[in-house]
């Protein structure tokens, strides 16, 4: 029985534990807020969260038969189902390249470097077969492309593209007219199911449950400082309130930035290592905001997409492009048992002036705007809203990156964050990345701590 | 668009008879102030030349951190330096591959200097992250001049703060030379008794007035970088670009070279705290170097022969050579390449700097370089021999008693004198 | 009456003037047909104001390939490069940057704004060589078809694999990096100033409707590596009597060669019949027939207008449609009767005699993709800019001067309608003059004539269809084996004889005659005609 240490008790972080403690080590998860759980309190979109991860965890939970897509759009709320021109046969397409998705998402992205032995790369170049060459060919074609592009091919009309998009971009850098952002939609589609009974609140429960009956330890309040390294192995952490936890296994689900950057110092980082890991793009775009209403909006719709077309969405993106607070930004609400969790995309973290009190309440002012021309903002309680600024700062997220590093061409599958680290070791011995910075990405999966603890 | 020019040019320029000017870093530089440099050859080993080094790439580091960062980047351990220490140093990239030489200087406690060929700003830069550091590229900020010669400390005693007689092998201190505060250091590139001397731009003109005021009744005179190159060649010393060049500005890897490639091995001090191009270094020793670079002395009496048979006096110009010539083994495979040659007019033979595949680097082995007394192309026998060329006492002395004082007239720069 | 030729090429721009060239070369009868009054295309010169000459559209060329100057003996036909040493970039505070031949010069210039850049910019220059050494054979070879089982295909694919997996693992990530990443986000992984990051980006977005901060907008640096001139390697070139001076040394090699040419003689279509290409009809309704058609024209052009849609097949019309065009930029063209001094570094020296960039940061440059995106000129454009009197003496009176400006953005989908471009034509120029007027005042001062070429007009009167000076844009899924179509990137069309060689083709856009020389290539390979 060996002591091993993660860092973070959010999703990742419990599902690491888990995977950890069920292989037979001796786990304590250090988590620097006060409550366990970390994105689970904000996020709402559990449809990506992968069958095959909760079987790996030994977590049961039924899922909801799947809901339209509900968008709030020009004044209206309309659903995006297939009865929407051009969109059962894109469903159609998608679901062409899922199983390709689906088992890379599954398992450590292929190891891409020089020295890596060439049957690494067999594992996807048979699912790659079986899609055909065509179907490999298209897949290449579509990839560059931008989703506008991409839906337009389809004759999705551009309002309805906006629902199928949103979602999509809230962990890229990217609006719909952005090149590659086909790629970003094609994923997130392709990775999302049904929602899980219960939403986030009951996937944390259920994690938490589980890692308390293998006896995992969780301390909240508890922020990790720093990683000690010896002699090119970790020897242990140590935390703000100045404990040193003796580890020789430390798995870090925080930011791959954070963790190399700032956890570990620099003298003892192996040498060259580090120069790549600040160039990880992290540039979050997404406020948050949390409230509880008193009754039912939007008709009770678990999720809704409050944006008119690619255009307004695009507009969106433009304003966190330029640093600019967003004039109107495209929402992502869920809501569950009365929470609510609105994700705003056209928030810049690097706000131009900065995130001031002045500029968050402005902000705020414009998602009650927004909300207010299809529900009556009277029904929301106790909003907290997080601008991206704090959410580095509440939950560690480097760039208030809501997946701790964009997902782009050159920073997903076996470059995320680089091909030297996608398959969760470091150089340094002992030392794992867990963290939704890591393969698979594309959205909300739980994946990463899986296949990390898997790893070690 | 105009060269660049060093704070010293209008004093340098108006001796420059010869107008040969070349560029370094971006700077001109005198090549040879007389129509040929033999004069200042001979000023070297016998009194003194005093040359404009304004051109190297200097860089500041400061800070807690200094001397422990500065360990990562040279191959030499600077943590363990003490103050008024100079070292020499390489420093490699991360596949162990030399990127520079240069010198490290402790200036203070938590300051040092660094000179080199190429700029390294950045470098140092991206790999200063976590380090508390302060680096500063203080190439244009400072001036700098080497004196160098067997008057040098003469020379220089009577104008400096500092006693020089005390100033022992590559030390130095901040002092003031003719009044204006300037360091000096007891290094050079010409293998003898010398020093060098930078201060700030505003007392360049200053600084050299006093040095030459005092320098000219040694019979100091100014010398160029031709003069340079012959009496480096006559102390071994390698030159970036010429005898292996930097990691930085090779397109592959068959043109770069590891420490013990190009003859700089005995600066690595390898095993301690972890330095960029350890692990690299490790592994080559472990498997064996495949270079070295070496001294070759060729025969006098083959090359008199070549040109006997062209019916040709031998015509060997004291002027350094820096085109690569073939290297062969006795069996006539070519197993290197001369980098830099010279008939040295101070040992009177001819030398060569050459990288040669080991183990044809030992001393004593006899080899083959190409020569061209007339069109064609023709052998030349030579033998690897020791390194430095030209070694003599004073380079390293410090004076039992103080040195005399310049009554005695300045010797003629045509006679031979004994080192 | 019909005449038989062995092979008509429709159009006579600079890729159908080097195929006809190679033809004749092997001893091929070839006719090139060209509507317009002068040849080359694009790649055109022309005395719009007297005693004036323009390089119309086109203005410096990097890329034109050497064994093509060697094979067709360009030099011997009048074909001079210069090289264009500088690049240089005022900004509105009144600094300025020169980046030329000279490193020392450069990093001095450089090194004015940040010390650390300065260092760091030969090393860019470095590795971007190592990865231009890698891509330059993709360019001066047919794209590879993997969708075949030949083993001549497979083991084209095959040494491409090799040769990337040869670059190492360093210089491989960033030949990836390059390829998906924005051209800002590329460069800022290695310069911190923007004011170098905005000119040196630019390079990304030139003939695309894509911003400086859209993925996949860095690979197109590459081109400012893999340039040569006389064999050696260099950025940008400049030709004597201009860019027409090319297309005219070419036509000249291919008459010489036994080509006959003809200009004013515009084909209306593509006789087909049962699949296959029999000859043209030409627009005053002559007939001529040959064994095969060539089309130098750009490929929807060629297919949905000169062939007509009835005669492909349905995938092929698909992808045609799908085919992105969208024309993005414009050009303004001066006669000036005196160089206009930027009050940044006045004068004509050495800093002018280069191109010369308004892209003072890149905010900047994307705002003005902003203005583009939701359908109107930018207000604020993107100009890059050369003075070929500065080279070329003869282009203009003595003490006058030509400027040619190349501008974006100027989207050919404005959202009145590209039909409504004439109307905007005047306020289009007059943005690029004022905004120029910023950094030389006297310039409004000294014009004597202007001439302003929106994507409207290109596509009028150059057959630039939406104004796409590349005949598409040169984005990933439209390059390679995807241009201009999947199945069809071989110079061979779904209609038998049917042929293509423009820049439609591989390897793409700009004055490099390559599609039209690989094209001749795999024509006489196949022994069509």
């Amino acid at each position: 029985m060996s002591q091993a240490v993660v860092i973070g008790g959010g999703p990742n972080g419990l599902a690491a534990a888990i995977v950890l403690s069920d292989a037979g080590h001796d786990v304590t998860v250090f988590e620097a807020r006060d409550e366990m759980g970390g994105r689970c309190h904000i996020l709402g979109d559990t449809a990506g969260v992968q069958p095959w991860a909760l079987k790996a965890l030994g977590i049961n939970l039924e899922r909801d038969s799947a809901e339209p897509l509900h968008h709030a759009t020009s004044g209206t709320l309309v659903t995006v189902d297939d009865a929407v021109t051009g969109v059962a046969a894109w469903r159609a397409e998608v679901a062409r390249f899922t199983g390709l998705i689906a088992s890379l998402s599954s398992a450590p992205p292929p190891d891409i470097r020089q020295d890596a032995p060439m049957f690494a790369l067999l594992g996807p170049a048979f699912a790659g077969l079986k899609l055909g060459r065509a179907g490999a060919l298209e897949l290449a074609r579509i990839g560059p492309l931008c989703a506008e592009d991409w839906l337009d091919e389809w004759g999705i009309p551009r309002s309805a593209q906006a629902a199928l998009c949103a979602p999509a971009l809230h962990g890229t850098w990217m609006g719909p007219r952005s090149p590659t952002s086909a790629l970003a939609v094609l994923f997130h589609t392709a990775l999302s199911s049904q929602p899980i009974k219960g939403g986030m609140a009951a996937l944390l429960t259920a994690l938490t449950a589980r890692a308390q009956a293998l006896g995992v330890t969780v301390e909240t309040a508890s922020k990790v400082v720093d990683i000690q390294v010896t002699d090119g192995a970790v020897s242990g952490v140590s935390l703000a309130d100045g404990r040193f936890v003796e580890s020789t296994v430390v798995l870090s689900t925080v930011g791959p930035k954070s963790t190399l950057l700032e956890l570990v110092s620099a003298k003892s980082l192996p040498l060259g290592t580090e120069a790549f890991v600040t160039h990880v793009r992290t540039r979050g775009v997404v406020a948050v905001m949390k409230c509880q209403v008193s009754a039912p909006i939007f008709g009770g719709a678990s999720h809704v997409v409050v944006t008119d077309d690619t255009m307004s969405l695009e507009r969106a993106f433009d304003d966190a492009k330029h640093r600019r607070l967003p004039a109107s930004p495209a929402l992502d609400v869920y809501q569950q048992d009365g929470q609510v969790s609105v994700l705003a995309f056209g928030a810049p973290f690097d706000l131009e002036g900065g995130w001031t009190d002045e500029a968050k309440a402005t902000l705020k002012a414009t998602l009650f705007e927004v909300l207010s021309a299809y529900i009556d903002t009277g029904l929301i309680e106790e909003s907290t809203v997080w601008t991206p600024a704090d959410l580095s700062e509440d939950f560690g997220l480097d760039g208030g990156h809501l997946f701790h590093g964009e997902f782009a061409l050159d920073q997903f599958l076996s470059f995320r964050p680089h091909p030297s680290l996608a398959r969760y070791q470091t150089t340094i011995g002992g030392l794992f990345l867990g963290g939704a910075g890591m393969h698979p990405s594309g959205t909300f999966t739980l994946g990463q701590g899986v296949l990390a603890a898997q790893s070690v | 668009m105009t060269m660049r020019t060093s704070p010293f040019h209008p004093k340098t320029s108006a001796l420059c008879a010869s107008y040969a000017w070349k560029e370094w870093a971006g700077y001109a530089a005198v090549c040879h102030y007389m129509p040929h440099s033999e004069a200042e050859v001979f000023a070297v080993r016998s009194t003194a030349g005093l040359l404009d080094i304004t051109p190297l790439y200097k860089l500041d580091v400061k800070g807690p951190d200094a001397g422990v960062f500065l360990s990562r980047i040279w191959t030499r351990d600077i943590s363990t330096i003490g103050r008024g220490r100079v070292v020499y140093s390489a420093m490699c990239d991360e596949r162990g591959y030399v990127l520079d030489d240069g010198t490290v200087a402790r200036i203070g406690e938590d300051h040092y200097r660094c000179t080199s060929s190429e700029p390294w700003l950045a470098w140092f830069l991206n790999h200063s992250r976590g380090f508390d550091v302060e680096i500063t590229d203080t190439t244009d900020a400072l001036c700098g001049l080497a004196l160098q010669g067997p008057r040098a400390r003469a020379i220089l005693k009577g104008i400096t703060e500092f006693d020089m007689d005390k100033m022992r092998f590559f030390r130095m201190r901040k002092t003031t030379v003719g009044g204006v505060p300037a360091w000096v250091s007891r290094t050079g590139y010409t293998g003898d008794l010398g020093y060098e001397i930078f201060c700030e731009n505003q007392h360049a003109l200053a600084l050299y007035d006093a040095i030459v005021a005092a320098g000219e009744p040694h019979g100091m005179i100014p010398m160029g970088l031709d003069a340079l190159d012959v009496a480096r060649i006559e102390a071994g010393f390698v030159l970036q670009g010429v005898d292996y060049i930097s990691a930085k500005s090779c397109l592959i890897d068959a043109l770069k070279s590891t420490p013990d490639d190009a003859g700089l091995g005995w600066t690595v001090d390898l095993d301690r705290a972890p330095f960029i191009g350890q692990a690299a270094i490790r592994a080559e020793r472990a498997a064996g170097p495949v270079w070295d670079l070496v001294g070759l002395e060729l025969s006098w009496e083959g090359l008199e022969a070549l040109y006997a048979e062209a019916g040709l006096p031998p015509h060997l110009a004291p002027e350094a050579c820096r085109s690569s010539v073939p290297v062969y083994d006795l069996d006539g495979e070519q197993v290197g390449q001369v980098t830099s040659s010279v008939w040295s007019p101070t040992c009177k033979r001819y030398l060569a700097l050459a990288q040669v595949r080991r183990p044809h680097h030992y001393l004593g082995t006899e080899l083959f370089v190409e020569y061209t007394p007339m069109f064609e192309r023709k052998r030349v026998s030579a033998t690897v021999v020791e390194k430095p060329f030209f070694d003599p006492p004073r380079k390293r002395s410090v004076p039992e008693r103080p040195a005399p004082a310049p009554a005695e007239p300045a010797p003629d720069p045509s006679e031979e004198v004994a080192s | 009456m019909s005449e038989k030729y062995d092979a008509i090429i429709v159009g006579g721009g600079h890729n159908g003037l080097v195929c006809a060239a190679y033809l004749a070369k092997a001893g091929r009868q070839v006719l090139v047909l060209e509507k317009r009054h002068i040849l080359g295309g694009a790649a055109c010169s022309e005395e719009i104001y007297p005693g004036f000459t323009y390089s119309v559209c086109s203005y410096v060329v990097s890329l034109l390939r050497p064994q093509i100057i060697r094979d067709l003996q360009l030099s011997r036909f009048g074909l001079h490069v210069l090289p264009l040493e500088s690049t240089f970039t005022p900004y509105p505070d009144g600094r300025s940057l020169m980046r030329s031949a000279n490193p020392d010069v450069t990093r001095q210039e450089i090194a004015r704004f940040s010390a650390k850049d300065a260092d760091v910019y030969p090393l860019f220059g470095k590795a971007m060589g190592q990865l231009a050494r890698f891509a330059k054979p993709i360019i001066d070879e047919k794209a590879p078809d993997p969708m075949s089982y030949r083993p001549a295909e497979l083991m084209q694919l095959l040494k491409m694999g090799k040769r990337f997996r040869d670059l190492g693992d360093d210089l491989a990530l960033l030949q990836y990096k390059l390829t998906t990443m924005s051209a800002v986000d590329f460069l800022s992984e290695w310069f911190e100033t923007d004011e170098l990051i905005a000119p040196m980006s630019c390079s990304g977005i030139i003939g695309t409707m894509l911003g400086v901060k859209s993925p996949g907008t860095a690979y197109v640096l590459l081109h400012h590596y893999m340039g040569e001139i006389d064999g050696s390697s260099r950025s940008w070139g400049f030709a004597r009597g201009g860019t027409g001076a090319i297309s005219m040394a070419i036509a000249r090699s291919a008459e010489h060669f036994g080509a006959e040419i003809r200009t004013n003689a515009g084909v209306a279509n593509i006789k087909v019949k049962n699949g296959t290409a029999q000859g043209v009809v030409l627009e005053n309704g002559d007939e001529i027939d040959a064994k095969i058609v060539i089309s130098g024209a750009e490929p929807r052009l060629t297919f949905l207008g000169l062939v007509g849609e009835k005669e492909l097949p349905d995938d092929f019309v698909t992808q045609l449609k799908r085919y992105k065009l969208r024309g993005s930029s414009g050009k303004v063209n001066l006669a000036l009767d005196r160089f206009p001094d930027f009050v940044a570094r006045p004068g004509s020296g050495m800093h002018m005699r280069g191109d010369i960039s308004i892209a003072p940061n890149t905010d900047y440059l994307e705002r003005a993709y902003d203005d583009a995106k939701y359908g109107d000129f930018s207000q604020k454009p993107f100009m890059n800019i050369v003075f070929p009197t500065l080279m070329d003496r003869d282009m203009a009176p003595p003490g006058k001067h030509v400027m040619s400006i190349f501008v974006q953005y100027a989207p050919y989908h404005i959202k009145e309608g590209p039909s409504h471009w004439p109307e905007k034509r005047e306020a289009f120029g007059d943005a690029v003059i004022d905004t120029l007027s910023e950094y030389c005042p006297t310039l409004k001062d000294s014009i004597l004539h202007r001439q302003v070429l929106t994507p409207w007009d290109l596509e009028q009167e150059f057959g630039l269809t939406e104004g796409n000076i590349f005949h598409g844009e040169l984005s990933l899924e439209q390059l390679l084996f995807q241009r201009p179509a999947s199945g069809w990137a071989q110079y061979k069309t779904p209609i038998r004889k049917l042929w293509l060689c423009s820049s439609g083709a591989h390897p793409g856009g700009g004055v490099m005659g390559a599609p039209g020389q690989l094209a001749a290539k795999e024509i006489l390979m196949g022994g069509a005609c």
